[in-house]
């Protein structure tokens, strides 16, 4: 028993020492502390031409900006959410069906921007189809990582 | 059953060292999928997203190398129950999120509720194991 203990306790500890100080020299490590960072919104110089190997995240604001010079709009979430309600013009590509989508996959542009959403925190299927799409090879992609629950919250319209 | 004991002990060492070493190289993006589960204050959350990692590691090492293997087992126990609860609890709320158990993205579901059950009780045997030779 005491020898187990004692086992135990040095594990946790050279756990302990070893992950603070890795995470401590690590660029990816993470900020120990108790404030929840905010997340960065992409500037708005980037979101103009430009081919990027990462989606950016972008805010309300600049969501509609997008999509008033020509940017898709893309609703992560499944078609009976979509039909439901959505932010108007969006299409519809479900994240969790993706190969029922390769067609409009296709048809998406290359030249202009995509951004992509979900519900709002804590679904991240808007973030991780940008990420696909980029992986896809798609230049210019976004996502609206408040997603539809902050489009309602500020008023806006959502078309069904 | 010495060597299926072997054989264990290998399985699930190797299996948490490969769990650990994607997390290891980046502790933000598991820090993220810790925060989606909504369970723990963010001050726990970092610190887990740096820690937790390790204890997998040095726990799956110790388990290849047979050496405290009552202690690694018995971590590894206590943290598959802490993994059952947290997906459970996010499946429950029908939380459509990564679930952070490997470095690969991979949502939270049934299947791995179902994979730490079997780890648990692979962990469990090995420990029971592991305990009547230390009394012995």
């Amino acid at each position: 028993m005491k020898t187990l203990v004692r086992d135990l306790a040095q594990i946790i500890i050279i756990a302990f020492v070893l992950g603070l100080a890795a995470n401590a020299v690590n660029p990816r490590g993470v900020k120990i502390g108790f404030s929840r960072p905010p997340r960065a919104f992409a500037a708005d110089s980037s979101l103009t031409g430009g081919s990027f190997k990462e989606p950016f995240l972008v805010n309300r604001e600049q969501l509609r900006r997008m999509a008033e010079s020509g940017a898709v709009i893309i609703d992560a979430r499944s078609p009976e959410e979509f039909v439901a309600g959505h932010i108007p013009g969006a299409v519809n590509i479900h994240f969790e069906a993706l190969h029922e989508y390769v067609g409009v996959m296709e048809k998406l542009p290359r030249d202009r921007w995509l951004v992509c959403y979900c519900d709002g925190p804590p679904c991240d299927k808007g973030e991780m189809l940008a990420r696909e799409l980029v992986s896809q090879g798609f230049p210019r992609v976004a996502y609206y990582y408040e997603g539809l629950n902050d489009w309602k919250r500020a008023g806006l319209e959502v078309v069904r | 059953m010495k060597r299926l004991l072997l054989i264990l002990r290998l399985i699930l060492g190797v299996i948490f060292i490969w769990a650990a070493v994607g997390k290891i190289f980046d502790p933000a993006q598991f820090a993220e999928n810790i925060d989606n589960y909504r369970l723990l204050p963010y001050f726990l959350t970092t610190l887990t997203a740096a820690i937790l990692p390790w204890l997998e590691l040095i726990c799956g090492l110790l388990l290849i190398l047979g050496r405290k293997v009552a202690a690694a087992s018995l971590i590894i126990i206590v943290l598959n129950c802490i993994f059952i609860l947290a997906i459970g609890s996010a499946v429950a709320r029908g939380l459509d999120i990564d679930c952070g158990c490997f470095s690969a993205g991979s949502k939270v579901g049934w299947v791995r509720l179902i994979e730490d059950f079997a780890l648990l009780a692979v962990a469990v045997v090995i420990w029971r194991e592991a305990r009547t030779l230390q009394a012995r």
